[in-house]
């Protein structure tokens, strides 16, 4: 019976992967067409010129110093975004007050637009540890949103029962909440990661620090070359997709482990 | 002190009055069952005990600090197997008694698995023997055998009577043949 239905889901799984390539190939058909009627690389480089391109790209002494540049600051801040955000969520569910106090900062910064941060923060900061700054800008809110609608809709009756049972904080941290939470970590995470290389990429762009992808974005647009901004380009988003399945897969696994450690049946030993 | 005694209670959610000058003492050593029409405070009581909810006036007294409940919905943590369910509130010296017991009540199979793969009348069982192997002074106890098939809750009766001979009980119940079975006193709360 199982194996029946293992069956099955591994068809429609095949039909899904060979359904989603076969649009990703037809969009890089559109791509190719559509320059070839331009003919201007300027305008749009083809894929195959791109492809071309990454082929020595990928060779080149300074990509990978340049992907570490971004990836630890870009990282950094994702990373202080997510602790400052889930202290402030869990702060503000607390005390509601905290949320009001809260609430102005957060409204603020969801709203003003990303550019005006960047410009006002490189009057402060270096340009360097600008990107730091934005992505953990634009990281706060979100895990803010989703850590706090997390947080408000526990269910009042399990930590009723946990009370009159008389569970050690650590017990409703492991068995209430960040099961009931990890919905909305995996949501917040997994939204934020996008969100932040974007940002952050954003940033260096206008910062244009020595050494990072924002610059080699910059450089290929000052001169106007287009085939390595659009490869510079793909790097990124490369980059930016392999971070995001990492993490993803260390949260999963983090969270997994909580509740296979505990189905054993090792509880308090 | 060998009894607990409530004294003129009231408490009211917004316009509704629930419990009106409410006075009941249940005696220590003993399984009370309180019985009464719906929406009479039968719940509620068992709250302001458990010192879930706070009374609006009335006093209260000799209400131990251990207490254990089966709730009138399960409140398990459903990602997690029967075992570190009753493992969490269950002390070590008495931890060897979870997998016997569950295998008396018929959820041997079930020992690993998690809660939210369990039927209702499983996870009803899951929550009694939680209750029951927990460390406690007062047990109470909200229809708890409520949804149990009719060989089942025999069974379990049995097992709670057992374990809960001679220590403090209150239970509230619909049922007046659950009253006979665990062999507990009646008190009307109309």
């Amino acid at each position: 019976m199982n194996s029946e239905k293992e069956k099955v889901e591994n068809k429609i799984d095949k039909k899904i992967i060979i359904s989603k390539a076969a649009a990703i190939l037809s969009a890089l058909i559109v791509w190719q067409i559509a320059a070839m009627i331009l003919n201007r690389t300027i305008l749009l480089a083809s894929p195959l010129e791109v492809a071309a391109r990454l082929s020595t790209l990928i060779f080149e002494d300074g990509l990978l110093s340049a992907i570490w540049f971004s990836l630890s600051r870009i990282g950094k801040g994702f990373l202080l975004g997510l602790t400052v955000g889930s202290l402030l969520a869990i702060f503000a569910d607390r005390y509601p007050w905290a949320e009001n106090l809260i609430f102005p900062y957060m409204t603020t910064i969801k709203t003003v637009p990303v550019a005006s941060f960047i410009v006002i923060a490189l009057i402060w900061l270096s340009a360097r540890e600008l990107s730091v700054f934005i992505s953990f800008l634009i990281v706060l809110p979100v895990v803010y949103n989703n850590l706090l609608s997390g947080l408000r809709s526990i269910d009042a009756k399990m930590m009723e029962m946990a009370t009159v049972f008389r569970y050690t904080w650590m017990q409703k941290l492991l068995y209430i909440y960040i099961p009931h939470l990890k919905p909305f970590i995996i949501s917040a995470c997994s939204v934020s990661i996008g969100l932040a290389w974007k940002s952050g990429v954003a940033a260096e762009i206008i910062g244009i620090p020595d050494g990072s992808l924002g610059e080699v974005l910059y450089e290929a647009k000052i001169y106007l070359n287009t085939v390595d901004l659009f490869a510079w380009t793909v790097i990124i988003v490369f980059v930016s997709v392999a971070f995001e399945k990492l993490f993803m897969l260390m949260v999963r696994k983090l969270l997994e482990h909580n509740e296979q450690r505990t189905l054993d049946g090792r509880v308090n030993e | 002190m060998n009894k607990i005694v409530l004294r003129n209670i009231n408490k009211s959610f917004e316009d509704k009055q629930v419990l009106k000058d409410l006075s009941v003492e249940f005696s220590y050593g003993e399984c009370s069952a309180l019985m009464g029409r719906s929406g009479c405070g039968k719940s509620t009581l068992l709250n302001i005990i458990m010192g879930l909810l706070p009374k609006d006036s009335g006093e209260m007294t000799g209400v131990p600090e251990k207490i254990s409940a089966v709730f009138q919905e399960d409140r398990l943590c459903e990602e997690f197997s029967a075992y570190t369910n009753i493992r969490l509130s269950c002390p070590d010296e008495r931890k060897d008694e979870i997998i016997p017991t569950l295998q008396l009540l018929g959820l041997g199979d079930s020992i690993d698995k998690r809660v939210s793969t369990l039927s209702g009348g499983m996870k009803r069982r899951v929550a009694i023997i939680r209750a029951v192997l927990s460390d406690w002074d007062l047990l109470i106890m909200d229809e708890p055998f409520k949804g149990l098939d009719e060989n089942t809750r025999i069974d379990v009766i049995n097992f709670v009577r057992e374990k809960t001979k001679g220590k403090t009980v209150i239970m509230v119940t619909h049922d007046e043949e659950d009253i006979k079975d665990i062999q507990g006193r009646k008190i009307d709360l109309w």
